[in-house]
């Protein structure tokens, strides 16, 4: 009887299972449609992300294209800046020197009169006559005609412009050759005068009176050159075949 | 289906083969369903989960492995994603309404009658007793894997089924 209830029980407990599973299989519903439709909308979302990251990558590639393209012309600008900066620093290597060789050439000026005044002074003392004869104006030119006290004169001028021209020679590495004479300022511009040699007192240039020289205008140098004032003046060759002169002033 | 027929599916799944997860899905959607709904006890969103479920394991089928069993694997996956719905719902798991018991009608066939009752015998289990019974008959594990998977005693877990067989007997005593 047990024997007989338990297999009524297990078999009753199958068909209770197997009832069971009929029921959950009408209740499970069907979700084909909507798993398929959820894996083609992240094909879908896949596919619009790799298309974006395609677009941002071609975008990056572009932009690096781009920066890749500049960049020639940020190494233009900074050779440019470079070659500015060269130019600057050339110029200024150039100029510096003029500059610093007009400041000793005022110097020189400064102290060929300081040397001049006493002289003159010591002249007029010794002998007037004298004096008043060269008393219209000194020709530095012409300075051996004159007399001794002018000699000495010229000679201390002549010594403190060699002096002067052999600092300013010293800085830019010329051999000090000064030459005294004067000069008739044909033309002129900004940087240069055209001139003619009146009267040469040394001829270490191979200059003589009636020769056309370029010289290279310095401060100061063009003003006491205005017109055709005869000039008193230092030369120094340059080595682009210019010259460089200190004014001396001519005595009134 | 078989381990190896699920790994052929799973490898298949895993170069983009779709038939292959219509395979998988013939063979355990009841399971998952069953499964799901036991967690949320809510229809539309079992429904939600179970779908999910099927697309995640289109994608994750490369990282399966055989030899612990795929049912369990399978089992474990769906669970968990019914319990990550709940914790980000924020809301407890309450029972879904009960149907009302629909009144006999004479001209219902025995049939009819039959699966009504038996569904209301389903819908006045514990939800212990469903899950424990959804995962013996649907998912065929031992009550040794029932134990293994739902962390109970195994002597628990067949007091459970059994009281959920007893409780569908006396609903077909009704009958």
């Amino acid at each position: 009887m047990d024997l007989d209830n338990n297999k009524k029980e297990t078999q009753t407990e199958k068909e209770l299972v197997e009832a069971y599973l009929n029921q959950l299989a009408l209740d499970t519903p069907d979700l084909w449609d909507r798993i398929e439709a959820g894996l083609d909308a992240e094909e879908y979302q896949n596919a619009d992300q790799a298309a974006d990251q395609n677009a941002v990558m071609n975008a990056k590639e572009t932009v690096q294209e781009i920066k890749a393209g500049k960049k020639p012309k940020r190494m233009a600008g900074w050779i440019a800046a470079a070659v500015s900066l060269a130019a600057v620093l050339l110029a200024a290597i150039l100029v510096v020197p003029f500059l610093s060789h007009s400041g000793r050439m005022d110097k020189t000026e400064d102290s060929g009169r300081n040397e001049v005044m006493p002289d003159e002074e010591l002249v007029q003392s010794q002998d007037s006559a004298k004096n008043e004869s060269n008393s219209d104006g000194v020709d530095f030119g012409n300075a051996e005609s004159n007399g001794e006290e002018i000699e000495n004169s010229d000679g201390l001028e002549h010594d403190s412009l060699t002096e002067a021209a052999e600092e300013n020679a010293s800085v830019n590495g010329i051999q000090p050759e000064g030459i005294v004479c004067t000069l008739e300022i044909l033309s002129r511009t900004e940087e240069n005068c055209h001139c003619r040699i009146i009267s040469i007192e040394e001829n270490s240039f191979a200059l003589s009176a009636g020769t056309e020289i370029e010289i290279i205008c310095m401060d100061g140098t063009v003003e006491a050159a205005q017109g055709s004032v005869l000039t008193a003046l230092l030369i120094e060759k340059q080595e682009n075949g210019k010259y460089l002169v200190a004014i001396q002033r001519p005595e009134e | 289906m078989t381990e190896e027929e699920f790994q052929a599916c799973m490898t298949a799944m895993t170069g983009g083969d779709r038939q292959a997860l219509k395979a998988v899905y013939h063979a355990y959607l009841k399971l998952i369903f069953a499964v799901v709904y036991d967690t949320v006890r809510q229809r539309e969103e079992a429904e939600d989960i179970t779908s999910e479920f099927f697309i995640k394991l289109f994608h994750i089928a490369g990282t399966y492995r055989a030899g612990n069993g795929h049912k369990k694997w399978l089992v474990t996956i769906a669970k968990n994603m019914a319990i990550d719905r709940i914790r980000k719902t924020g809301r407890e798991t309450p029972a879904e309404v009960l149907p009302e018991p629909e009144q006999e009608q004479p001209e219902f066939t025995e049939q009819i009658v039959n699966r009504v009752t038996l569904k209301q015998a389903v819908a006045g289990l514990k939800p212990d007793e469903r899950e424990i019974l959804d995962l013996k008959a649907v998912g065929q594990f031992t009550f040794a894997e029932i134990a293994q998977m739902t962390g109970r005693p195994m002597g628990t877990v067949t007091w459970l089924y059994n009281s959920a067989i007893q409780k569908l007997r006396r609903c077909r005593q009704w009958i």
